[in-house]
């Protein structure tokens, strides 16, 4: 809707670029850090909830999750629970472990009481090589595996800047380059797995953020799919 | 489905998130970033942390593949890689999926193993560096790469040369090659430059020749030229001067392009193949085309080995001593070793045979006697006439035996031709005919004489020179006996064709390198051991990086560029060091005639780096401007040269500006003006080839393993590539290999040279460009299947060509110090400066002769800066046969003192008293007896840097070896012919310190 007035000069693709970018590194940082004080804050700031509300409507039915960050998460002592969550969910190997690596859900036969597959496993050296073949270094921060649920909505982010930067030199092939390598890795990696993982994040914690968030990620993966996929055909019907 | 308009809206929210994370002093919300490198190859994973990235070892110059393992950045294992054949045998076929390989891991020797210790050395030079004391005194200021480049380009000042001399000013490169173009261009309608140097080369009174010159080509000739008396010597940019030393493929081509195609100078390379190896380069080339061939060490049943110590030394080192290994054990190989010290290889060998220095070529022409006079050469070989006659007798090689040569006249040394075509008598008549209209022709006719000429074949030529000397006399020469010489020459043609011999350094680092060279080659094709199995053989060879190829899409080579290159600038004129260039086209010919005032070398190219040490310190044919060196170490490596190095290098009108690439302040580089730190090999691109020992074709590619260990180090590459910029050099920046083909860094160079190996003919899987690159990279190169070696009783890589037992081109060129012609096959003569005299009568007071030796352990001028090698073999000796040690009476472990005509104060080292050396041959191993590389401190800006007195340790005996005081005592006893800088003709005399 309503792009053929700036195709142009890229600006839409820009823009729309500039804004999956930030939410997968708003997503991605839920997966990879226990919450902090900064970023509650920063969620409860003016015009985040606002915003994001409209973009949970246009996800569909996450009520609850709206609820607990505009409600619960105002209390201190949720704060504490939540970090709390978090440590359980992706850092203990306890009952509510949720062992957030490609390799697990996919190199297994994934559910209870079946075999599950190791961590390093195929997916994750084929996960680690993507990265390399598209040009990115994994920062010497992340002392978590290549095939960390977070790191590979980072690493989506990290093609969306590409594409981004691309647009801002107005250099179309090398956009498409990397539109093409974001629908490769959400195809052959995320969307192979994200469902599983998300399902059984939701299973395993009774926290609203957690399946709240579990929920909205799932169902963002997919539409950004089905919306890169239709960004490539308009970029290259151009 | 969510609509553009949200993902906008909520973008203003997440992007609140995001400045907030920009804050962030961790910035932990990057968890990717991108390393700016366009090289993203299929590498295997193994660990989250832990990368594998292939490579090729440069500790030495065998080019094993590495494979390295990389945590965050950091270098922590280096392995031999599998795919590559120098280090697993059979290696793994190369369709082997990367992550099944890491089962399997090559083997590499201890010099390779400890090159981590190159990358992490603590005395490296972390940031340019510009002298602000006299030259070699390690007083340095950090300065800027951009400061470096502004001074380096328009010129600046440095600090006198030599303690209490003034500042000075130097010329930049952009005045060095302020009057470069074409000769055509500066006078135009004018004479071409041909017909200058003709007129020149043909008026030897210097007024008549100025005389026919007008005063507006007079002028642009003064502009242009270097002297217009003398226009052959070229133009002034050839006052730029490039020094290499351990150049490696990809790298060298890179520097030639760089310095003699773009800026101009004919003073390219000058590498340091003459202190290696190079008459037995030249020598192979002028006997068959190519720079050297090998024994098929596996298949072989019976090698002569002269001097080379293949269980400690060779080159590959671990391939040859594995293959060799290997035949023994399976009961096939059983070898001699010819060399005046006992050296490991030795020790396993079924005879040693303790050879005078320098009698190498008495006993291979002895040999040839003794073959020739008993009929045991293999003649139906020999008589066959050309390739069609050779493929009819189930031979792949054939040679020029029969060809008759002229011994007299005007065209004395030419082939007889009638009509374009080389004359032989056919077999079993006195008919002359041409070479190519009878299968067989006669070996020894007598003396033919064709038109009036008198001819021989080129047999009977090369059974002259066998015959100049008994058996008994070249016994003498060589002190050895003559039943030593009938025994080895009988065991040699008893194996047919599997017998074969080898030789470096050893036998040819003398003055009498090439001719020595020349017979060893020769026993070879005696019994025509051309490419079969257990013969020797041309090698597997390599895939093509430079774009010569059909299927290359690139082209580095620039000499293939002149539609795309069209301002290529020419270099042209005599190279300081005279190599490629004849004497008898010198102005200095015309007025003087010979001898010359110092040796000339036609017959080589850009590896003389001695004999241009000694033109820069001669300023003979020139003086030069300024002088480039990368890796390269001289006044350390060079026999005899030190003192004259340091004498020149400290004079500021010889050499008025000084630039180094180099990692660390070595003995050379410390004398620098400007020191530029380079990558070590670890760091560094290249695509280096294999030695003929590898028979399946074989091409490592060098990639980065690590990023530069410091931000102040640059690529010489990447550097180059800016001056270049500056300086407007035409073939580098964005459309450096065509339009818009860019040539910006050294990554835009190697890939591009590495998709011309991944392109060339079928063989790497990929649909895309970048497909097949990757495969290559993550191989670590290209490399043929270890099955593809052999074909029935041949190899598969054939030589498949001609084998010269008399060189035309040499046997018609004349010697520069005497005006007489060469000889053009292996020939025995003495030990000899380049006026000829024989060095045992004027050096007769010092009754020793030194000789040097490699290990296993140590290499080049490198390795002391390895702790784990030091630990290995901590120091050398002076190895002293105990015999003479007892009349000298010292002990084990006594330090003693090596004196020569050369050096009278001597060097000092430990006595190592040994069986195992020929008596009245002292023997010292290179690599030790250092006195910069991180032994002393540097002084920069205030600070004074940390150093290891400990890297001094040792002896280097290079500094008594002997100058030739039969030309001036500027430069080493030479090789005149194949430029070899002897090594092994110093006579010494020892006295206790």
């Amino acid at each position: 809707m309503g792009i053929q007035s700036t195709i142009n000069n890229f600006e839409t693709f820009k823009e729309l670029a500039e804004a999956r970018g930030n939410i997968y590194s708003l997503l991605s940082q839920f997966f990879l850090q226990e919450p902090s004080k900064e970023i509650i804050n920063a969620i409860r700031g003016s015009g985040f909830l606002k915003h994001f509300s409209n973009f949970l409507e246009a996800l569909g039915k996450v009520n609850l999750f709206k609820e607990y960050l505009f409600n619960n998460l105002k209390r201190d002592e949720e704060f504490q629970r939540l970090k709390q969550e978090y440590m359980n969910l992706f850092k203990v190997p306890g009952p509510k472990y949720v062992k957030p690596y490609e390799s697990v859900y996919r190199d297994g036969q994934f559910g209870h009481g079946k075999a599950q597959g190791f961590v390093m496993g195929k997916s994750t050296i084929e996960v680690k090589k993507f990265y390399r073949q598209a040009g990115a270094k994994i920062s010497n921060n992340h002392k978590d595996l290549p095939d960390h649920f977070g790191l590979e909505l980072a690493f989506m982010q990290f093609l969306v800047k590409k594409e981004l930067d691309a647009w801002k030199h107005e250099n179309k092939k090398c956009a498409v380059k990397y539109l093409d390598l974001q629908n490769s890795f959400l195809t052959i990696h995320l969307t192979q797995w994200s469902d599983d993982f998300c399902l059984e994040l939701s299973k395993l914690t009774n926290n609203d953020f957690y399946r709240g968030l579990a929920e909205i990620t799932r169902r963002y993966i997919s539409k950004d799919k089905s919306e890169v996929e239709q960004i490539l055909k308009e970029v290259k019907s151009v | 489905m969510v609509s553009r308009r949200d993902f906008l809206k909520l973008s203003g929210a997440a992007a609140s998130l995001a400045v907030f994370a920009a804050t962030n002093a961790e910035s932990i919300f990057n968890h990717f970033s991108d390393p700016g490198e366009v090289i993203n190859p299929d590498k295997v994973e193994i660990g989250t942390d832990v990368d594998v990235k292939y490579s090729v070892c440069l500790q030495c110059h065998s080019g094993c593949g590495i494979r390295c393992k990389i945590q965050d950045d950091r270098l922590i294992k280096i392995d031999g890689n599998p795919y590559h054949p120098n280090t697993l045998e059979p290696h793994l076929p190369y369709s082997t999926d990367p992550q099944e390989a890491l089962n399997y891991a090559g083997r590499i020797c201890a010099k390779g193993l400890a090159g981590m210790q190159t990358l992490y050395d603590p005395y490296r030079v972390k940031q340019p560096l510009k002298r602000s004391g006299p030259r070699g005194s390690g007083q340095w200021t950090a300065i800027t790469w951009q400061q470096a480049l502004n001074e380096i380009v328009n010129g600046g000042t440095l600090s006198g040369a030599k303690e209490g001399e003034a500042d000075y000013t130097f010329a930049g490169l952009s005045e060095i090659r302020k009057f470069i173009s074409t000769a055509e261009e500066l006078m135009p309608g004018g004479k071409t430059m041909e017909e200058i140097i003709s007129l020149r080369l043909s008026t030897e009174d210097n007024s008549a020749y100025r005389s026919q010159i007008t005063e507006a080509e007079w002028a642009a000739m003064e502009n242009y030229l270097i002297d217009p008396y003398a226009p052959e010597l070229g133009s002034k940019s050839n006052q730029l001067v490039h020094m290499l030393g351990r150049g490696e493929h990809g790298r060298k081509e890179f520097t030639d392009r760089w310095f003699g195609e773009s800026f101009g100078t004919i003073n390219q390379r000058n590498d340091h193949t003459d202190i290696c190896e190079l008459s037995h380069h030249v020598g192979w080339k002028l006997l068959s085309g190519k720079t050297h061939l090998k024994p098929d060490l596996i298949n072989c049943e019976f090698l002569l080995l002269f001097g080379s110590s293949l269980l400690e030394a060779g080159f590959p080192f671990l391939a040859t001593a594995r293959k060799i290994t290997r035949a023994i054990n399976e009961g096939r190989l059983k070898y001699v070793v010819v060399d005046p010290r006992y050296s490991r290889t030795a020790m396993h060998s079924m005879k040693w045979v303790p050879i005078i220095p320098g009698g190498d070529a008495a006993l291979a022409m002895g040999m040839v006697k003794w073959i020739i006079d008993n009929g045991k050469y293999d003649q139906g070989y020999l008589e066959n006439t050309g390739k069609d006659a050779a493929s009819n007798d189930n031979e792949s090689t054939w040679t020029n035996s029969t060809y008759l040569v002229q011994v007299e006249g005007d065209n004395k040394g030419s082939f007889l031709k009638i009509d374009d075509k080389i004359q032989i008598v056919a077999k079993g008549t006195v008919n002359v005919v041409d070479f190519d209209g009878v299968d067989h022709g006669e070996l020894d006719p007598g003396e033919i004489i064709v038109n009036g000429v008198k001819c021989k074949t080129s047999f009977r030529l090369l059974k002259d020179n066998a015959n100049e000397w008994t058996l008994e006399q070249y016994a003498a020469e060589a002190g050895l006996d003559v039943n030593t010489i009938v025994e080895l020459a009988a065991e040699f043609t008893s194996h047919g064709k599997k017998a074969a011999t080898e030789f470096y350094r050893g036998p040819v680092q003398h003055t009498n390198g090439l001719y020595t060279a020349l017979a060893l080659v020769t026993l070879n094709t005696l019994i025509g051991n051309g490419d079969w199995k257990g013969g020797i053989v041309a090698g597997g060879s390599h895939w093509h990086e430079m774009g010569t190829k059909t299927g290359n899409p690139y082209y580095p080579d620039v000499s293939l560029q002149s539609k795309i290159y069209p301002s290529k600038t020419k270099s042209w004129g005599v190279r300081l060091s005279r190599a490629g260039a004849k004497y008898e086209s010198s102005t200095e010919y015309l007025k003087n005639g010979y001898p010359a005032q110092k040796p000339w070398f036609p017959l080589l190219g850009k590896d003389l780096s001695h004999v241009c040490l000694q033109g820069i310190a001669d300023q003979y044919p020139y003086p030069i401007k300024a002088v480039f060196i990368t890796k390269a170490n001289f006044n350390y490596s060079t026999p005899g040269m030190r003192g004259i190095i340091e004498q020149t290098f400290t004079d500021n009108n010889k050499v008025p500006l000084f630039v180094a690439f180099d990692v660390i302040v070595g003995e050379f580089s410390s004398f620098a003006d400007y020191i530029l730190p380079d990558g070590t090999y670890l760091e560094q691109w290249a695509t280096p080839h294999v030695s003929p020992v590898i028979l399946t074709k074989t091409s490592g590619v060098r990639t980065p393993t690590v990023p530069l260990l410091y931000p102040g180090i640059k690529l010489e590459e990447d550097y180059l590539i800016d001056i270049a910029k500056a300086l407007s050099l035409p073939g580098f920046g964005n459309d450096g290999f065509d339009v818009g083909v860019p040539l910006n860094n050294a990554s835009d160079w190697y890939l591009k040279s590495i998709v011309n190996i991944a392109l060339e003919g079928e063989g790497v899987p990929g649909e895309t460009q970048d497909a097949k690159l990757n495969y290559v990279l993550a191989r670590g190169g290209r490399f043929e299947d270890y099955s593809q070696a052999y074909s029935g009783e041949k190899v598969n890589h054939k030589f498949g060509k001609m084998f010269n037992i008399y060189s035309e081109q040499l046997g018609t060129t004349k010697d520069s110090m005497t005006g007489q012609l060469f000889f053009g096959t292996g020939k025995y003569v003495r030990i000899a400066d380049a006026m000829e005299n024989p060095i045992d009568n004027i050096d007769s007071s010092f009754p020793f002769r030194l000789i040097t030796y490699k290990t296993a352990i140590h290499t080049q001028s490198r390795t002391i800066a390895n702790p784990y090698l030091v630990e290995l073999w901590p120091e050398n000796w002076i190895v002293i046969n105990s015999k003479d040690a007892l009349t000298l009476g010292v002990s084990d472990g006594d330090i003693i003192k090596i004196i020569s005509a050369t050096n009278s104060n001597g060097v000092e080292g430990k006595a190592k008293l040994r069986e195992g050396i020929r008596p009245g041959v002292v023997g010292v191993s290179h690599n030790f007896g250092h006195w910069q590389y991180g032994a002393k401190p540097q002084r920069i800006d205030a600070k004074v840097t940390e150093s290891d007195p400990e890297r001094a340790v040792g002896i280097q005996s290079n500094e008594v070896m002997r100058l030739d005081t039969s030309i001036g005592g500027t430069m080493c006893l030479t090789d005149k012919i194949g430029g070899s800088a002897s090594f092994y003709d110093t006579r010494v005399r020892i006295e206790k310190a």
